[in-house]
């Protein structure tokens, strides 16, 4: 499981066309479902870009939870909408000026985290052989990050008791 | 397979031809979608055969060779899913005037691609699979529940009411048993301890096969592969007195046959994984490997190709014998099954499967035989548990009111 492969350097740019297309696409159609699809190509843009930094377990699971189970709830979601095609009803974000300007926070600061922080341009011996194994990976959850580990399962449960919450219907008396 | 293909050509001309590896991988691609279309006519016919026999009747019998159908009901019809093809194929392609084009185009490409991409991990034969992966398990089950989403694109866009409650129900039902099946496959992956398609078969060479430790295990995947192929008696989304064909009622010609090719492949792939994680892949039953290569060095690849394929089609027949004997089930009991029944069974089946795999760190004798029963017997308790408890309901319902 820790044998590391070589990746073509042009993969990573036709994945990374392929998420960042996808994800404007996602933004851009008037159509939710259309949207809807589009993201999905993204999630699998983003699982091969996964398989390229050699975490095959972790492109597995994008698979598996965001193309193939969170984007069929989306779906599931936009099917039970009642007239949600209606020609009136626009998806598009109407405040223009306010998302700009959002969007542009957002980019400096994500672009000041990358101009500060340092890269390694040339790998490394050590770090090539450092490929993450599915067993590290399980000792790492259950081992230095079980805290992180066990809140977000408490969080997941939050989320799951709330969602019974908002279903359920109250009793009459 | 193309290593494999590299030796073969080498063999077959003393040596002399040294084929390219872009070529042999040509090779190989060809050979995996020759099989599964020819695997998919093939698998159609059975159906109609099967389907035949156990309704007492014999099925098709005219297209193929005459002499052939005078033989036997077995031998007759040869030809008939190729001439259907070649129909489909010449049929006009209808795209309804208000469905929405693009997810309709969309969806029948999809759910083939996802089928293709399912195959590359299928474990043929020692050293013969297009692609030994190291998370081969996690993929083979990942990829194919990207089907879902087809059938939801397929559903939605066809605009028709049918339609749509087939997409819904199928992204319902898909989501439901996909839980179950990947609990049910983490026992033996323990058991192993690898998720190599092919490091599961050499991991039960050196035990025993997995059906035996992990026999809760084997029953739920393989009632929730059932239910992911959407085949009956799990096939309410397309269930033909209600809903008229689901989630293909608007699809005709080429693009309704990729959706029967893509369902009975992936019927194929699902027997496949059962076979290579539950029966031991391409192991000859009770012969360790080991001795098989030493008496055959030759040919003890295509032994393995063929003890595996025997292995597949007997599960796929299994499951065209449960298609043509059981009533379809309704819709709550469906979902009640796969979250009260099978998913609690999983979690079961993994405890025990853990406790036999800290069993096989210290020794393989008796101990683990015994946790291995254990398992059997906690099966067994449960199926009879919920057969009283479903009889003591219909006892219930008979005497409280009488059915109009």
């Amino acid at each position: 499981l820790t044998e590391s492969f070589q990746v073509d350097p042009a993969a990573f740019w036709i994945l990374s066309a392929l998420t960042l297309l996808a994800a404007v696409a996602v933004v851009s159609t008037p159509n939710i479902f259309h949207a809807g699809i589009y993201l999905i190509f993204s999630f699998l843009g983003v699982a091969g870009l996964y398989v390229t930094l050699q975490a095959t377990f972790v492109a597995g699971m994008q698979v598996l939870v965001y193309a193939g189970a969170i984007a069929v709830i989306l779906l599931f979601g936009f099917m039970l909408t009642h007239n949600l095609m209606h020609p009136e009803l626009g998806t598009l974000f109407t405040q223009r000026w306010l998302g700009l300007a959002l969007s542009a926070l957002l980019l400096a600061a994500s672009g000041a985290a990358l101009a500060l922080s340092t890269f390694h341009t040339q790998p490394d011996a050590a770090e090539a052989a450092r490929v993450v194994s599915l067993t590290g990976l399980g000792q790492a959850l259950l081992g230095p990050y079980v805290l992180p580990f066990e809140l977000v399962s408490v969080l997941i449960l939050a989320a799951l008791v709330g969602a019974v919450v908002v279903a359920r219907k109250e009793a009459r008396p | 397979v193309d290593q494999l293909i590299i030796g073969l050509v080498k063999d077959l001309s003393g040596g002399r031809v040294d084929l390219p590896q872009a070529a042999a991988m040509l090779a190989a691609l060809v050979l995996i979608l020759a099989f599964i279309s020819v695997n998919a006519l093939f698998l159609i016919w059975l159906e109609r055969k099967v389907s035949a026999r156990i309704q007492n009747r014999v099925g098709p019998m005219m297209t193929g060779p005459r002499f052939l159908a005078n033989l036997s009901m077995w031998t007759g019809g040869v030809f008939q899913t190729v001439m259907d093809a070649l129909k489909l194929l010449a049929k006009e392609d209808v795209i309804p005037a208000r469905a929405d084009r693009f997810p309709f185009v969309l969806a029948p490409v999809l759910v083939f691609t996802v089928c293709l991409a399912a195959f590359v991990v299928i474990p043929f034969g020692p050293g013969a699979a297009v692609a030994d992966l190291n998370i081969g398990l996690l993929y083979v089950v990942a990829i194919p529940s990207l089907t879902v989403l087809s059938i939801v694109m397929a559903g939605w866009s066809s605009n028709n009411k049918y339609s749509l409650l087939g997409g819904l129900r199928s992204a319902a039902q898909m989501l439901s048993y996909e839980i179950p099946l990947l609990f049910a496959l983490m026992g033996p992956m323990m058991l192993a301890g690898t998720l190599s398609m092919q490091g599961l078969v050499r991991a039960q060479d050196q035990s025993v096969w997995f059906v035996v430790p992990s026999f809760m295990g084997a029953i739920i995947y393989y009632v929730c592969a059932i239910a992911e192929v959407n085949r009956p008696p799990f096939d309410i989304p397309e269930a033909e007195s209600e809903l008229v064909a689901g989630y293909v009622s608007e699809y005709s010609g080429m693009k309704f046959a990729m959706f029967f090719l893509a369902e009975f492949s992936m019927m194929w792939v699902g027997s496949a994984v059962f076979a290579t994680v539950f029966l031991g892949g391409w192991l000859v039953p009770f012969v360790p490997w080991q001795t098989i290569q030493t008496w055959f060095p030759q040919g003890h690849v295509l032994i393995g190709i063929i003890v595996f394929l025997t292995k597949v089609y007997i599960m796929v027949f299994i499951m065209m014998w449960i298609r043509w004997t059981f009533p379809r089930v309704r819709p709550d009991h469906l979902m009640s099954l796969g979250w009260k029944v099978l998913l609690p069974g999983a979690f079961l089946n993994l405890l025990v499967c853990a406790v036999i795999a800290m069993i096989w760190q210290v020794s393989r004798g008796p101990a683990a035989l015994a946790a291995s029963l254990l398992n059997i017997a906690t099966c067994l308790a449960v199926l009879v548990a919920v057969h009283v408890r479903s009889t003591g309901q219909r006892r219930l319902g008979e005497g409280v009111g009488s059915a109009p």
